[in-house]
């Protein structure tokens, strides 16, 4: 998988966990525009990330996934890591 | 780095957009259901829940979950939401606020009852609720009363939540720490941690038991299940007072899904099975009666412990049937020759075995049992034929068997479609009755004319008021009787209570005993009358006994007590669903007029006692014991 296949994938997963069409969200879209991503769907995105690419977050990794491009560079390096 | 992803691939995505396109929600949700088993996480949850769009969210009252809790539960609600619309029973899920429960569920104007939901989960933690027992610190003395004092407060909040709402209550017993504070002293004492925890958890058993219409979630089970390793995430718990796993969130659902599916009628009545390498191991027709085994030895073990599996359920009133490609010769030799099989032939009330395809022995095997299709489960362990009966039939519930036979048993055991909250002496007895059943259809046969075979039926019909010892099985007729239901209203044990306590309404319940068989309860009636008007709110029959003018006698009984209570008119409505056609034509087949329609489809009946009576018909024998306390 490469990054634009993780890319194209969160903001699929993005899409389904917040109801929000696919074509409303962009690479700089994150919980500060777009108004369903809210925290607790923070938290559960979190969820659906580390379940769909089989990754573990840090703690502290949680406040950096701002956008949907911060979110797959960091997907993307995990699973380079593992 | 693998590429195994477990979100849904783009093949499932294209054939979801296209059936959603089409509204073709019946196969929307058989291929939900099978990429829900494929892998039940929150990204499959978060896509299912994204494509379903039916028509009937919108409009239809939804069962509503209610969950109290002590700590974030927030991500098991897209998980709980999407595994009951793969079952086929789309469900909303609130949360009480964070950790609080006890203030909601002791103020009877809280939205847990207010908002009257179906089911009520209350979860809450050993190290909220009773540290001192989570940690183990105090002396003897402290715990001890910690543990009376929380086995007291639960006894305090389950009988509130009972007394404020008639839902069904599922309740976490507490969990016992990994590892206790005295370590290996502990498991000897009588006052130690693990001796004071399952002291309340004794405890909120029986308050359970004691409120009726209530289950417990074992945690030490369903955390032996996968391991604590597994189902702690103590970082998770630091953060964001999420203590669970994703792992572990997904058996919690799993395991309220089994509480929530039976309590909303949501279970089968019979499950259709494979035979080779299904009920045994091997190809009968291939490897000979000699080569296939379902025994304790190392190859038929799995297979042995399927069929202990299907046993268990059909001692609690699911029905067993056979859909295999074989020669019938074979299959007959096979049980004959095996008698190690946990399963007889006999056990099997309908049996295809040919080489027709699946789905038509499934339907066949339907309309011998008189069972919607909707009600069948199918296991089989070959994909193929799993596919072909979803494409085909895609009412039909069908089990994904994980590919290692090993797994088959508890697959089946963990299917919510196959739990049942009451065992009725009818369910116990339901697979011999339909063996007596296929005798009667084959008298049918004989008969020269269906009064010759109502005659040789030799019917006996008893009504009786309901009374505690029949109000389980009235209660479960009235849910999940789908096809002569008039109204199709479903109701509670308390609903029912309650009416039969007020002197203005009725519920009553049909006995039939036939030449074959003692049928049991079969029927439910529900009635009030005000002025001089008897109305029907609700009559129900068991399908077993369709077609045997059963009904006619209950009316004749309902005219006589309108008769006596006074009554000159009889009224009713119809209701149609998707299900209740064998009921449609009840009210003109017994000379009610129609006085109303209804813009949604029911219509409104009245039947004028001082002009007409309905009379018992002369093949049956009526016993009407509805008098003696009015």
């Amino acid at each position: 998988m490469n990054m634009s296949d993780v890319r194209t994938q969160v903001r699929q997963l993005v899409a389904d966990l917040l109801q929000v069409p696919l074509d409303s969200l962009s690479e700089a879209s994150g919980p500060d525009t777009v108004a369903a991503w809210d925290s607790l769907q923070h938290l559960n995105l979190v969820l659906v990330l580390e379940d769909a690419f089989s990754i573990q977050f840090e703690p502290d990794e949680i406040g950096e996934l701002t956008s949907i491009a911060a979110i797959s560079a960091l997907v993307a390096e995990r699973r380079s890591s593992t | 780095m693998s590429d195994t992803s477990h979100a849904p691939p783009a093949s499932v995505r294209l054939e979801a957009e296209s059936l959603a396109r089409q509204g073709d929600w019946v196969s929307m949700r058989s291929l939900l259901d099978q990429t829900w088993a494929r892998n039940p996480g929150p990204a499959t949850a978060a896509f299912i829940n994204s494509v379903w769009k039916a028509p009937t969210e919108a409009t239809a009252v939804l069962p509503l979950i209610h969950i109290l809790r002590s700590f974030t539960l927030e991500p098991a609600r897209p998980l709980l939401r999407a595994a009951g619309i793969a079952l086929g029973l789309p469900i909303d899920v609130r949360l009480g606020e964070f950790n609080a429960y006890a203030q909601e569920l002791l103020d009877p104007a809280s939205v847990a009852y207010t908002s009257r939901p179906t089911v009520i989960v209350l979860a809450v933690q050993t190290r909220d609720v009773a540290p001192q027992l989570w940690v183990g610190t105090g002396s003897p003395d402290a715990l001890a009363t910690q543990a009376r004092e929380t086995a007291a407060a639960f006894a305090q909040w389950i009988g509130t939540l009972r007394r404020c709402s008639t839902a069904h209550l599922i309740i976490h017993l507490l969990e016992q720490p990994a590892h206790a504070r005295n370590g290996v002293r502990d498991a000897m004492d009588s006052a130690g941690q693990r001796a004071c925890i399952d002291l309340v958890n004794d405890h909120i058993r029986e308050a359970a038991r004691a409120a009726g219409a209530a289950t417990v979630v074992d945690l030490g089970s369903l955390i032996a299940k996968i391991g604590r390793d597994r189902w702690h995430d103590e970082r998770r718990w630091t953060t964001t007072r999420l203590p669970l796993t994703t792992t572990a969130l997904q058996e919690l659902v799993a395991e309220w899904m089994r509480s929530i599916s039976p309590v909303c009628g949501r279970t089968i009545k019979a499950i259709v099975t494979d035979l080779d390498n299904t009920l045994w191991d091997g190809i009968v027709g291939e490897d000979g009666v000699e080569g296939i085994a379902a025994d304790d030895s190392s190859k038929g073990f799995a297979h042995h412990d399927y069929q202990q599996a299907l046993r268990a359920l059909m001692d609690q009133g699911f029905l067993l049937a056979i859909a295999s490609k074989n020669n019938p010769a074979d299959v007959e030799e096979a049980f004959a020759r095996h008698v190690e099989f946990p399963l007889r032939l006999d056990d099997f009330v309908a049996r295809k075995v040919g080489w027709h395809d699946k789905a038509q022995s499934v339907r066949e095997i339907a309309r011998e049992l008189n069972v919607g299709v909707d009600a069948i489960l199918f296991v089989d362990d070959n994909p193929i034929e799993r596919q072909a009966m979803r494409s085909a039939l895609p009412e039909v519930s069908v089990l994904e068997l994980p590919a290692n036979p090993m797994q088959y048993a508890s697959v089946l055991r963990e299917s919510p479609l196959v739990q049942r909250l009451h065992v009725t002496g009818e369910d116990r007895r339901r697979s011999a009755l339909y063996r007596q059943r296929s005798l009667a259809a084959a008298a049918a046969e004989q008969a020269h004319s269906k009064e010759d075979f109502l005659t040789s039926l030799d019917q006996a019909v008893s009504l009786d008021r309901v009374h505690e010892a029949t109000l389980v099985r009235a209660t479960q007729l009235t849910n999940k009787t789908n096809q002569f239901n008039l109204t199709t209203i479903r109701y509670s044990e308390d609903d029912l209570r309650r009416r039969a306590s007020d002197p203005r309404s009725l519920v009553l319940t049909a006995s039939v005993v036939d030449r074959f068989a003692d049928n049991g309860i079969v029927a439910v009636a529900v009635l009030h009358h005000s002025g001089n008007v008897l109305t029907i709110e609700s009559l129900l029959m068991s399908c077993r006994v369709i077609a045997r003018s059963v009904e006619t006698g209950i009316l004749a009984g309902l005219v006589q007590y309108g008769r006596d209570v006074k009554c000159t008119h009889v009224a009713g409505f119809f209701r149609p669903t998707a299900k209740n056609e064998p009921a449609a034509s009840f009210f003109t087949e017994h000379g009610f007029v129609c006085s109303r329609r209804d813009p949604d489809g029911a219509s409104h009946w009245v039947f004028d006692m001082e002009q007409g009576d309905v009379s018992c018909p002369p093949w049956l024998r009526l016993h009407s014991n509805l008098h003696n306390s009015t």
